[in-house]
């Protein structure tokens, strides 16, 4: 597997405040990537920096091996990023309004938003719901919507921000399922998240933040002992049982 | 759940939902500029000619009582004011405010602002060109900020009472306390909401698809020139 994305001795100081310390790390085409860490370690200012919505205070960030550490709308096109309250993301009046709406902002033709809307409502099971107002789903369809608008951008990584935050038990199961299905269908995934026990068994590689420094990247296998020194909490589990999905 | 806001849209399939955005903002124009010039008679026709219209829309006046009230007290005092004119004169004028509010009502509650704000892009892009779909993308985001801010003021607003504020209490100091959460709120989510758009590679300078004419529009411009043309007659 080629290196989709590399970040090198990334840093970011907000008023003084180290909260990223020359973060490196690289993500393979394909992988399903758990970046983990406590409250305030820096993953989700580490993902606003990745996707372009921040700007870094040093460090380089390549995409499919190209420079992309200035090029602040690249970023924003070639990678996918799902807030945690994805809410705030949701923008269009109706489910399928709101599908159409960053291919719309690209400028494809109409029959390719077209292909791609009716693609997202298949694989995302959201058809019977394409005329519902977003604001009347479900939590855990609100965020399959917010994963089917983003993917219908066609990043080449995506990464999601706490995603099974606020989730009832049915919905994480749900959403795990998505993340596989999405997994086996080749995408590029990391989900940021310090709920480790729900979802890592699926992960093929870890990332662990400390205090905005990053302390571990490999398998997801061998990282059950840093991640209970990040303080993040681990049941006392084998690997393959760290998922809700049984 | 989510409540029923006042300027919020509820898109459904209805006939005032499938007209064009662009006519239904000329008939809201045509029908304010009518009833403020209109005799006494006419007022009460037009008045209720769009009250029926908010019960043909369903309008969900019993949800949007509590946001609404502010209305309802504003004609009282026009009544008040107007009464040195006679008792007709003022019930006409109190009506006349409440009917251009129902007409609004009605507008935004069958038009959303991505597709007023589309429509109007379209409408001016042979003129400003480029500057249309900037024009249209401050619209969008002016429009779709109102239901924000008043979803906002009633979530800060129940959170103040449940922690026991009352307002008769100590009204200065509930007012300055109210308007300094409004406003923090408010810039976290126009921070939050500008990423979210960002994010999805938002830009003014994006053609988006308008809403297409139907013979809808044309019944209702029929209807428009109507109203105007027995306004003036009766006039």
């Amino acid at each position: 597997m080629d290196t989709i994305l590399e970040v090198k001795n990334l840093s970011l100081n907000i008023q003084k405040k180290q909260i990223l310390d020359s973060v490196s790390f690289s993500l393979k085409r394909g992988s399903f990537t758990a970046i983990c860490g406590k409250n305030g370690a820096g993953k989700s200012q580490l993902l606003r920096i990745l996707k372009g919505l921040r700007k870094q205070s040093d460090g380089a960030i390549f995409i499919n091996k190209e420079d992309v550490s200035k090029n602040r709308s690249k970023r924003l096109t070639q990678v996918g990023l799902v807030f945690q309250e994805s809410d705030l993301q949701i923008v269009g009046e109706t489910v399928e309004k709101d599908l159409r709406f960053g291919p719309e902002n690209l400028g494809w033709s109409e029959d390719r938003i077209n292909n791609k809307v009716d693609e997202m409502l298949n694989l995302f099971s959201l058809t019977s719901l394409k005329d519902r107002r977003p604001s009347t789903l479900s939590g855990g369809e609100k965020r399959r919507l917010a994963i089917a608008s983003v993917l219908a951008m066609e990043p080449d990584i995506l990464f999601l921000d706490e995603p099974f935050s606020a989730l009832d038990y049915p919905s994480v199961i749900s959403l795990i399922d998505t993340l596989i299905m999405l997994h086996e269908k080749g995408v590029t995934l990391a989900v940021v998240t310090h709920e480790v026990e729900r979802f890592l068994a699926h992960t093929t590689n870890t990332l662990i933040l400390k205090n905005g420094r990053l302390i571990y990247d490999g398998a997801s296998e061998s990282a059950l002992a840093e991640l209970k020194k990040a303080e993040v909490y681990v049941p006392n589990l084998p690997f393959k049982d760290l998922s809700w999905k049984m | 759940m989510e409540d029923v806001v006042i300027f919020s849209t509820r898109m459904r399939d209805s006939f005032l939902c499938k007209l064009n955005p662009l006519i239904k903002l000329l008939f809201l124009i045509v029908f304010s500029a009518s009833i403020s010039i209109a005799s006494n008679e006419v007022i009460f026709i037009l008045s209720l000619s769009i009250f029926l219209l908010a019960i043909f829309d369903k309008l969900p006046f019993k949800e949007l009582y509590k946001g609404t009230i502010f209305f309802f007290i504003l004609s009282i005092l026009i009544f008040i004011t107007e009464l040195s004119f006679g008792y007709i004169h003022a019930i006409a004028q109190a009506i006349k405010f409440l009917a251009i509010v129902v007409a609004s009502l009605v507008f935004t509650d069958t038009t959303s602002p991505n597709e007023t704000a589309r429509s109007i892009a379209a409408f001016l892009y042979p003129i400003l060109k480029d500057k249309a779909n900037s024009f249209g993308f401050i619209i969008e985001l002016t429009l779709s900020m109102i239901p924000k801010i008043l979803e906002t003021s009633i979530k800060i607003l129940d959170a103040r009472k449940c922690r026991g504020e009352r307002m008769l209490k100590h009204p200065i100091r509930m007012l300055t306390g109210f308007s300094v959460s409004l406003f923090i709120h408010l810039f976290d989510q126009i921070s939050s909401y500008a990423d979210g758009l960002e994010s999805r590679l938002y830009t003014n300078t994006v053609k988006r698809k308008a809403k297409a004419y139907s013979y809808r529009d044309l019944i209702t411009i029929i209807i428009l020139l109507l109203v105007v043309g027995i306004s003036i007659w009766i006039k």
